[in-house]
């Protein structure tokens, strides 16, 4: 018996260990949850990462113009490397000056919303939380083993198209001549600025506990 | 509870907002004591209850008519040069999806004027209007452009060699001179007996057009160092004498003034034109060996007082995704330079040269290659700072700084050809690579760190390499090749780019090949 206990002792240490090794370095463990539909036989994924949206960022959501949060997540299946599915949710707030609402797009795989809202808790409720967001279905998940995912949350990525205009940009900037190119000095200019821009303003990585999905049937919910 | 406390608030703040807004008087605002006339008038809505979802704004526009723009927190740099970098005007239509919105606030955080810029919008004084507010944060915008530090082997003012001194050079540069944006640098570089100052300016919207002037100040006191072997030089008044080297001391003092352009996101032209005067003190004769042959220097300077006038043009072409540690791109540079009026009789000639680079991202490990090709000619009477120098092209011999010849050792010669015999050349040719492995990325003060190991071929040769070659070479050493190589580390930081590397001191030990008479 103690035997047994040790062997899945083990285990649990070596699945855990398996998706730390999924994980990247910065990567912090964030509760979510994962549900099964019985009835469509697809993954459902659920989380709040509400705290990527700061202070700071939360004042400038009222500044007129676009703040986008984007989710993306790589489902794993406990034990084996490769994903199986991932999940991806992008949602745009503006501020109407005029109007003095927000406008939330909340675009899915499959499916795009547009809502107005007025308050903070509308625009964090449908942009700082992913809600039934598919993330696999029957060919992609076995529904009675433990999975997790990994990803991250991004505020206003930088597509890697705009990166790259960007530093070509910004290398010489156009009427500027600032720095020639060669000279040292426009490592110096442009470096602190290309390092800055980075991938996103704000990034969040995660990774979650390998757990058994919920079950639940959506035709009895409706 | 919770939710309907955030609710309550948000409810306060939102009604808040107006009154905000009334308070924050623009510091400096353009267009918003001249509303448009074309606007549509129509009183402002009431404060809105709290809706969630507003099923009554599906339809409403995200686009507004810009009435002005407002600059916060710029007490340094003038809000005319913020706004050079903003790409609209008054009138025009803003749409908040639009990426020029974005793209322009990178802008600005690259001119390296501003540590922070932040883009918003607020009403303006009919509904429909809006008035684009830019808070900047600025930073300081004195840079080190440059340092150099080095060792190498040059000879004294008698012409005696050397064996190990030091060089070193300084550039620095105001990136935004009194909030104008224009440049004021200034760059020196000092070795033993020779010493060389630059001040330039460049206006990067001269008088507010999208052309750039720029304008430069040099002064040179420098030495050069000429002959092979068997060295004999001497002055009328006295009798000749063996050295080393025969030494030429001069001093340049003059300018330059540029115009450029960008073409496009990634060509820019340039067209300069450089006045100054040369005053050279030069032996009345000089010989050396070369080859079997005991042979007249040419030293290539008119000696005394002379003037240098020309007109240089040039083109660049700028791909890169990085300026120090690029992975992808190309990189492509082509000037020419005719001597002009009045001082193409001192010295007459055109120059062309073409430079090209291009990188790639292996797809292993991140690892980075380059190609690079250098091409050059030159025909009539240019000055010997002015030709193509074999220490430029090999990575054994310090480079020039400020056109300052540190160095009086021929090239290593590891192919055993006549370009032992070469110093200065009329044409050049080098094709090269380089390898690149990242070492380490980071986001503070330090940026990356690659390590790199290149090597090329390259060619110089004047014009009696090619029609008169010296005795004693023969076949393939008739051609005045050599190899060149280098390894070291590249590294980028919020200081500036840095490359250290190591052939400067592998090129101390003696594993030259010798011309055939031995020298």
């Amino acid at each position: 018996m103690t035997r047994i206990a040790a062997l899945l002792c083990l285990l649990l240490v070596l699945v855990a260990r398996s998706a730390q090794a999924q994980a990247p370095k910065d990567s912090v463990l964030r509760a979510a949850q994962m549900e099964w539909d019985l009835d469509t036989k697809q993954l459902y994924f659920n989380m709040n990462f509400r705290d990527v949206l700061d202070g700071n960022l939360r004042a400038k959501l009222s500044r007129g113009l676009p703040t986008t949060v984007v989710l993306t997540a790589a489902v794993y299946r406990a034990g084996v490397n490769d994903p199986v599915s991932t999940a991806t949710q992008t949602c745009k707030v503006t501020w109407h000056v005029w109007e003095e609402a927000f406008r939330v797009e909340l675009l899915r795989p499959g499916s795009s919303q547009v809502r107005w809202t007025t308050t903070l808790e509308g625009v964090l409720r449908r942009c700082a939380e992913a809600r039934r967001l598919l993330a696999g279905n029957a060919s992609q998940i076995r529904p009675d083993e433990r999975h997790f995912a990994t990803g991250k949350v991004q505020v206003n990525p930088v597509s890697p198209e705009v990166l790259q205009k960007l530093r070509r940009w910004v290398m010489r900037p156009s009427s500027t001549g600032t720095a020639a190119p060669g000279d040292a000095l426009f490592s110096t200019f442009t470096g602190l600025f290309l390092q800055r821009v980075g991938d996103a303003e704000r990034e969040l990585r995660f990774h979650t506990a390998p757990a058994l999905p919920s079950k639940f049937r959506s035709k009895e919910q409706q | 509870m919770r939710r309907s406390a955030l609710a309550a608030a948000w409810l306060v703040l939102c009604a808040a907002t107006p009154v905000l807004a009334q308070e924050q008087e623009p510091a400096d605002t353009w267009g918003t004591d001249n509303p448009l006339p074309a606007a549509p008038a129509a009183p402002a809505p009431a404060p809105r209850a709290p809706c969630d979802p507003c099923e009554t704004l599906d339809r409403v526009p995200l686009k507004y008519t810009l009435e002005g723009i407002q600059v916060r927190g710029n007490s340094k740099t003038s809000t005319r040069v913020v706004l050079r970098y903003l790409p609209f005007e008054r009138g025009d239509v803003v749409d908040v999806d639009s990426p020029a919105l974005e793209l322009a606030r990178f802008r600005l955080l690259g001119t390296g004027f501003f540590r922070s810029v932040e883009f918003s919008l607020k009403k303006g004084s009919q509904r429909g209007l809006v008035v684009l507010v830019v808070d900047v944060v600025e930073r300081p915008t004195v840079v080190i452009n440059d340092i150099s530090l080095g060792l190498s082997a040059d000879a004294d003012t008698e012409g005696n060699a050397r064996p190990l001194t030091a060089y070193g050079g300084l550039d620095v540069a105001e990136t935004n001179l009194a909030g104008t944006g224009i440049t004021l640098g200034a760059a020196t570089a000092v070795a033993q007996n020779q010493f060389a100052l630059r001040v330039r300016f460049l206006d990067p919207a001269f008088l507010g057009s999208s052309w750039m002037l720029s304008g430069q100040l040099l002064y040179n006191d420098a030495n050069d160092f000429f002959g092979n072997a068997d060295v004999l030089y001497g002055n009328p008044n006295q009798l000749g004498r063996r050295s080393d080297y025969a030494v030429v001391s001069y001093t340049r003092f003059g300018g330059a003034v540029g115009v450029g352009r960008d073409l496009s996101l990634s060509t820019q032209l340039w067209v300069n034109y450089r006045l100054e005067t040369i005053d050279a003190t030069v032996p009345t004769w000089a010989s050396h060996s070369r080859g079997f042959d005991t042979e007249p220097i040419a030293f290539d300077i008119v000696p005394g007082r002379s003037v240098l006038s020309t007109l240089r043009g040039s083109l660049q072409h700028d791909t890169r995704d990085h300026p120090f540690l690029p992975t992808r791109g190309w990189h492509v540079n082509m000037a020419g330079e005719v001597a002009l009026l009045p001082a193409a009789l001192d010295y007459s000639y055109q120059r062309l040269q073409l430079s090209a680079s291009r990188w790639w991202k292996l797809p292993w490990k991140r690892h980075v290659v380059r190609l690079e090709l250098f091409g050059g000619a030159i025909t009539g009477d240019a000055p010997f700072f002015e030709q193509f120098y074999v220490g430029d092209f090999s990575d054994f011999l310090p480079d020039r700084v400020l056109d300052l010849n540190f160095d009086s050792r021929p090239p290593p010669n590891f192919l055993s050809t006549q370009i032992v015999e070469v110093r200065y050349g009329h044409y050049a040719l080098k094709l090269g690579g380089e390898y690149r492995i990242p070492l380490y990325r980071g986001r503070r003060s330090i940026y990356g760190i690659d390590f790199f190991g290149s090597g090329g071929v390259y060619a110089v040769a004047d014009e009696r390499a090619l029609t008169d070659p010296p005795t004693g070479y023969s076949g393939l050493a008739l051609l005045p090749v050599d190899v060149t190589a280098n390894v070291g580390f590249r590294m980028d930081t919020s200081a500036g780019g840095f490359v250290f590397a190591f052939s400067n001191v592998l090129g101390f030990i003696p594993v030259r090949g010798e011309g055939p008479a031995g020298e």
